[in-house]
């Protein structure tokens, strides 16, 4: 009997003393994908390790950042320590950088390292185990020239920011601008290659030409730009609505009443001379009406 | 007196006859003007618009003026052409009788002859008054009439169009002028119409008229007068030909209307007998305007009461003859100038 006692004893205690003197908990390697990597490429390695309260990481036990070897390269470590219910929660996130220019698809792998824990002065090793993946080449291999034509195509062109509403924008306001400006220099008569600009250009200069003795002519041509400036023949009867239709003309009025009296009397009454005053009085009053036309007066 | 003083006294008188006729008619002034210009250019006048707007009192008025003998006839359907000249009754000895009916009735004498709703008149009548616009003479119990001093004025609603007969073309260019008498468009006329006790009495107010200070017998030699005392020149020939073939072909002379196929909408245009008409009336104008000289504008003064009833449009077109007449007049004017 009290040999089976002392066996009971001896098997809970060697239990118990197991459990208690385990100083790692857990362990656990997180890798992604093992494959389908190409030079460049970035891979993290997640470290999980839940240890015992007293048991300490020993950061130098990390692979230092920096090149691994002549293809690997550490660009990052982090380490994220956690109170966890008996002990501490470490994770470590380690991110290698490959740069390895296979031929053809290679296996590759991170290389192992151990990790170590102190616990009282005494040092406890995790090993990390070596991790394979796989590299593939990034750019054809072989050389196919199909027609002259290059395998290798260029680069596709960054893509234009869109600039259409900005586009419109101007488009809308150039346009507006431009009708403004162009009403401006209707309004301030400064379109003088228009025809309403144009009347009394061609009157004034075959006026100029003329003597006392072309009455005739002399008057037909100036009636014949006053009635195209009315748009109809103008008479002196209707001068009212001519004044009221052209107020820039009013200025005129003595001198154009004087001009219809004295064609009236040439063409219809005793068929009057002119004489050179005369004459000149026309030419003047056809510069004068050139003169309003071009906005001058 | 020489001519030119005689011709100026005359104007005068004139002048004042259509002023007492404004003072009387009013807001008539255009129409006005151009009844007094067809009194002096001896021509005959057909006055149409709608009822009640005062065109038997403009005539009334016109005749009450003028002074001399008048006779007035109300155009009715079952007038005949011999109620103008007789009439028959029983006297009182029960004798039948035979009497000068109005157009006989005053002789030489008559000046002025109204004919009231003259196309309620059956053609008939219409056929006889031609003559009498015509010729100035009538002929009845074996003999001509003749009424050297006669003017015709004659009058037509234009709203009621039954029982009535269109006057024939040829009646109708016997009228020198064609004016329409439309409603005072003036506010204080109008006003002036309603509540001035003084219109509402036409008798009264035609009575109150000076009458003969033109005497009626003298107009044929004021007229004649006028006529010489004016001489186009070549110039104003030259217009008033092409305002002739404007009325004519108005296409030729680039003339335009909407919705209108220009070549084909004159049927007919003015007769030689209107353009002198024309030619007549806008010496008067200028008569009264006090210049020896004719104008253009004295043309364009009287170009629509002479011509309008004188040009004659294509069935197609006589539908819309109110809307293209007056667009064609108006074309007319404004598409030809002078020189």
């Amino acid at each position: 009997m009290i040999p089976l006692f002392l066996l009971l004893i001896t098997l809970l205690l060697s239990s118990c003393s197991s459990s208690i003197s385990e100083p790692i908990h857990s362990f656990q390697v997180q890798t992604p994908r093992p494959f389908g990597y190409v030079i460049g490429d970035k891979i993290t390695q997640r470290l999980l390790v839940e240890v015992r309260q007293g048991v300490e990481l020993q950061y130098s036990s990390l692979p230092a950042r920096g090149t691994i070897n002549r293809w690997l390269n550490l660009n990052k470590v982090k380490i994220n320590k956690k109170k966890a219910s008996d002990g501490w929660h470490y994770q470590i996130d380690l991110t290698y950088q490959v740069f390895y220019a296979p031929l053809e698809v290679k296996m590759l792998d991170l290389p192992a390292f151990t990790l170590q824990f102190r616990q009282f002065g005494n040092t406890v090793g995790q090993e990390v185990p070596v991790w394979h993946f796989t590299t593939a080449p990034l750019r054809e291999l072989a050389i196919r020239k199909d027609n002259g034509i290059e395998y290798m195509r260029p680069d596709q062109l960054a893509p234009l920011i869109d600039n259409s509403a900005v586009t419109t924008r101007l488009t809308i306001f150039s346009a507006i601008t431009s009708l403004m400006a162009g009403y401006l220099a209707w309004l301030y008569g400064l379109l003088s290659f228009l025809p309403k600009y144009q009347i009394f250009k061609k009157p004034t200069r075959q006026l100029a030409k003329l003597t006392e003795g072309d009455e005739e002519k002399m008057l037909a041509i100036f009636h014949h730009a006053l009635n195209r400036l009315n748009g109809k023949p103008l008479f002196k009867h209707q001068s009212k609505v001519f004044y009221q239709e052209f107020p820039r003309y009013k200025q005129l009025q003595s001198e154009l009443d004087w001009f219809f009296d004295y064609s009236n009397e040439y063409f219809f009454g005793s068929h009057a001379k002119l004489d050179e005053n005369n004459s000149h009085r026309i030419q003047q009053l056809s510069k004068h009406c050139l003169d309003i036309e071009r906005g001058r007066r | 007196m020489n001519l030119n003083n005689q011709l100026s006294e005359w104007r005068d008188l004139a002048l004042q006859f259509e002023q007492q006729i404004n003072d009387t008619i009013l807001g008539q002034n255009k129409a006005i003007r151009h009844c007094v210009i067809s009194v002096f250019a001896r021509g005959h006048v057909l006055l149409e618009g709608n009822v009640g707007v005062g065109k038997t009192t403009l005539l009334r008025a016109l005749a009450q003026g003028l002074g001399g003998d008048y006779q007035r006839i109300e155009g009715t359907i079952d007038l005949m052409p011999a109620d103008l000249i007789y009439y028959t009754y029983l006297d009182n000895r029960g004798r039948p009788q035979v009497d000068p009916g109005p157009l006989l009735k005053q002789g030489e004498r008559l000046a002025t002859f109204f004919f009231n709703e003259i196309n309620r008149a059956r053609p008939q009548v219409h056929s006889l008054l031609l003559r009498v616009m015509a010729e100035r003479s009538v002929s009845a119990f074996n003999q001509d009439y003749q009424f050297p001093h006669v003017q015709v004025f004659a009058d037509r609603n234009r709203i009621e169009r039954e029982e009535t007969f269109e006057l024939p073309a040829a009646a109708r260019d016997r009228f020198m002028m064609e004016i329409n008498i439309d409603t005072p468009k003036d506010d204080a006329d109008l006003s002036e119409l309603i509540f001035n006790p003084r219109f509402h009495d036409v008798e009264k107010l035609i009575a109150d008229l000076t009458s003969g200070k033109i005497a009626y017998y003298q107009l044929n030699e004021i007229g004649k007068e006028i006529q010489e005392s004016i001489q186009p020149s070549a110039k104003l020939h030259e217009y008033a030909l092409n305002l002739w073939k404007a009325t004519q072909r108005p296409a030729d002379f680039g003339i335009i209307l909407s919705d209108t196929e220009m070549n084909q909408l004159v049927q007919a245009g003015s007769s030689p007998r209107g353009m002198s008409f024309l030619i007549r009336a806008a010496k008067v104008n200028a008569w009264l305007e006090d210049r020896t000289t004719l104008l253009p504008e004295d043309l364009q003064a009287i170009f629509q009461v002479t011509m309008a009833h004188r040009i004659f449009l294509n069935p197609v077109y006589e539908y819309r003859k109110d809307e293209l007449k007056p667009e064609l007049i108006t074309g007319i004017l404004e598409g030809i100038s002078a020189p």
